[in-house]
């Protein structure tokens, strides 16, 4: 059928003749309906193969080869034995490099990710990290705090304004400034608003300066700038 | 290699990856809750020590492609784990009475836990594939791919021959059983083990289109081969019941055969027959279709459908002879790539 010899058999193997197996050159009519009727059913079988192989690494499935290469493994595709060596440890390296790129970023992700965690509870304003309040002498200030807990826990807060000065002296007490909520809750990677007003009562005008600090968390503080304005017919 | 390779070598080597295999498969197997409705159940049918072609094969082609056995020995557990699942769930849609020489798990333990058994042992198959350590992202993304391409494919393979059962189709050709074992038996048996073995050890670049071609001729041998033992084979190595398919209703090439050579009124029986194994639930007992099969096999016998079939096989094996050599062309020779080689007589001429 091919050319090849046989191995001196002119009929079929029976089961009990075990050994290397050759391709019948004399076929009974069964036997050549069974070899073409796989022969039609594998060209189907693998034009049916319908994943997608990544690029680069081999032919689409069931792509019919150039006919001077009955299987597509010839030197063109790159399979003779030195160069297909070549190809497997060129592959390999490729894989080692792609995967040590991708765990150190993994690996540097995971730092930064517990350098986030590890920064703990955070005030914050609508601002970035000063929180600017600003109001007419004898009216109010009012703005907006907001906190943040990067920790794996739940976390209480009772925020408080410190005094705040100003460059000649003067002082806002903190007893002027209150929140809504005066407590709040914030549960592991949450955010929470809260709202901070200044009443400025006989707050002569000028710049202010203090901290929003909350009671219980040590760490957490953000600076306050209230500025205070004239008002009419005021000096 | 090849040329001195008895069958007693193939079956040593066969029994020296198989054993790789089962000892790597331990530690997806073990002890935990609960037990006795489940994990001891789980463990039951891969115990039952099979020939493990679908391992051997894949670790073979691994290192004849220059990968080594660690980087494939996950695979290997793998396909091994979703043949057990297989097993379990073919014996129930089959109601068989035996596998590998024992009662089956749905006859012992009933359908429902079998089927639960079963489940978990597809589960489980996914396992091993999750560790990509020793084949890194790509290469087990890839694997990972063609196990679930494999395990669609034979999925839909057993659909369509569930299917000619139960609509009693017999117009069929022996083309038609071809393309049917190509997808129930080919794609998990050989396609798969021969593309993920080729895969890993050439690291993704070897060409699949001969191999999967060989794989396809390969795995049509073993299947035929299994008919043919089904109704011939010794009960005691084959490991399950003789006739089984027979009586079953299973649409091999010895029935298809039977179908297109019998007299009309013999084919209005054996049609008949059919009718009533692929509505199984309903006989009132086994006995009866013991002897409906038994007259069958005389039939088979009488017009020769076991020797169409046997040399059917052969015409099947000499394409894959043929293939080897055109997936396994600039392979360099080795012991792994001369066990490949000679599993191909070895389809024709197992026993078990």
């Amino acid at each position: 059928m091919n050319g090849r010899e046989a191995d001196g058999h002119a009929g079929p193997r029976r089961p009990g003749e075990f050994g290397p197996f050759q391709a019948l050159t004399a076929l009974t009519d069964v036997q050549r309906r069974g070899l073409d009727a796989a022969t039609q059913v594998a060209r189907e079988f693998a034009d049916r193969l319908d994943m997608q192989p990544p690029p680069g690494t081999q032919p689409t499935a069931g792509t019919q080869p150039p006919p001077d290469q009955p299987n597509g493994s010839g030197p063109e595709n790159g399979h003779e034995p030195g160069l297909a060596q070549l190809r497997v440890t060129v592959a390999r390296a490729l894989d080692l490099y792609a995967d040590l790129v991708r765990s150190s970023f993994e690996g540097y992700a995971d730092l930064m990710d517990q350098m986030l965690r590890s920064r703990g509870v955070e005030f914050d304003s609508d601002g970035g990290g000063l929180l600017t309040l600003q109001g007419g002498a004898g009216a109010r200030a009012a703005g907006m705090v907001w906190m943040h807990n990067t920790t794996a826990r739940q976390v209480s807060a009772v925020p408080r304004l410190t005094d705040l000065a100003s460059h000649d002296g003067r002082v806002v007490p903190a007893s002027a400034g209150s929140f809504q909520p005066a407590e709040l809750t914030i549960e592991p990677g949450a955010s929470s608003p809260a709202t901070v007003e200044v009443v400025l009562g006989d707050v002569a005008p000028g710049v202010y300066r203090g901290y929003v600090l909350a009671r219980g968390l040590p760490d957490a503080a953000l600076p306050v700038r209230l500025l205070v304005r004239a008002e009419a017919g005021r000096s | 290699m090849t040329a001195a390779m008895e069958l007693s070598d193939v079956e040593a080597t066969l029994g020296h990856y198989s054993s790789l295999t089962r000892d790597a498969m331990q530690q997806y197997l073990r002890d935990r809750a609960p037990g006795r409705y489940l994990y001891d159940l789980v463990r039951d049918y891969p115990s039952r020590i099979g020939k493990g072609i679908r391992p051997s094969l894949l670790l073979a082609t691994c290192q004849a492609f220059g990968g080594s056995i660690d980087q494939a020995l996950g695979p290997a557990v793998a396909i091994e784990l979703a043949h057990n699942a297989f097993l379990i769930h073919d014996d129930i849609e089959d109601d068989s009475r035996q596998r590998r020489g024992r009662p089956t798990l749905h006859r012992v333990h009933g359908t429902p836990v079998a089927i639960n058994v079963g489940d978990a042992l597809a589960v489980l198959a996914m396992q091993p594939l999750r560790d990509g350590t020793p084949l890194g992202t790509r290469l087990s993304q890839r694997v990972s791919d063609e196990f679930v391409h494999m395990l669609t494919r034979t999925i839909e393979g057993q659909a369509i021959e569930l299917g000619w059962r139960a609509d009693n189709v017999v117009d069929l050709e022996p083309t038609d059983y071809l393309e049917l074992i190509g997808q129930k038996t080919c794609w998990y048996t050989t396609v798969w083990p021969l593309r993920v073995g080729a895969l890993i050890g050439s690291a993704g670049t070897a060409p699949l289109d001969a191999i999967t071609r060989f794989g396809f001729y390969l795995g049509a041998a073993f299947q035929i081969r299994d008919d043919l033992l089904n109704l011939v084979g010794m009960e005691a190595e084959y490991g399950k019941e003789l006739l089984g398919d027979v009586r079953e209703g299973k649409r091999t090439l010895m029935l298809i055969h039977l179908l297109g050579n019998a007299s009309i009124d013999q084919r209005k029986s054996l049609i008949a027959f059919l009718d009533r194994a692929g509505k199984h639930s309903d006989l009132p007992d086994d006995s009866a279709l013991d002897i409906d099969a038994e007259a069958i096999l005389e039939l088979m016998v009488h017009y020769g459908s076991l020797e169409f079939a046997f040399q059917f096989g052969q015409g099947v094996a000499t394409a894959a002879y043929e293939s080897f050599h055109d997936a396994f062309a600039h392979v360099p020779r080795s012991a792994s790539r001369g066990f490949i080689e000679a599993l191909i007589p070895y389809m024709l001429a197992r026993v078990s």
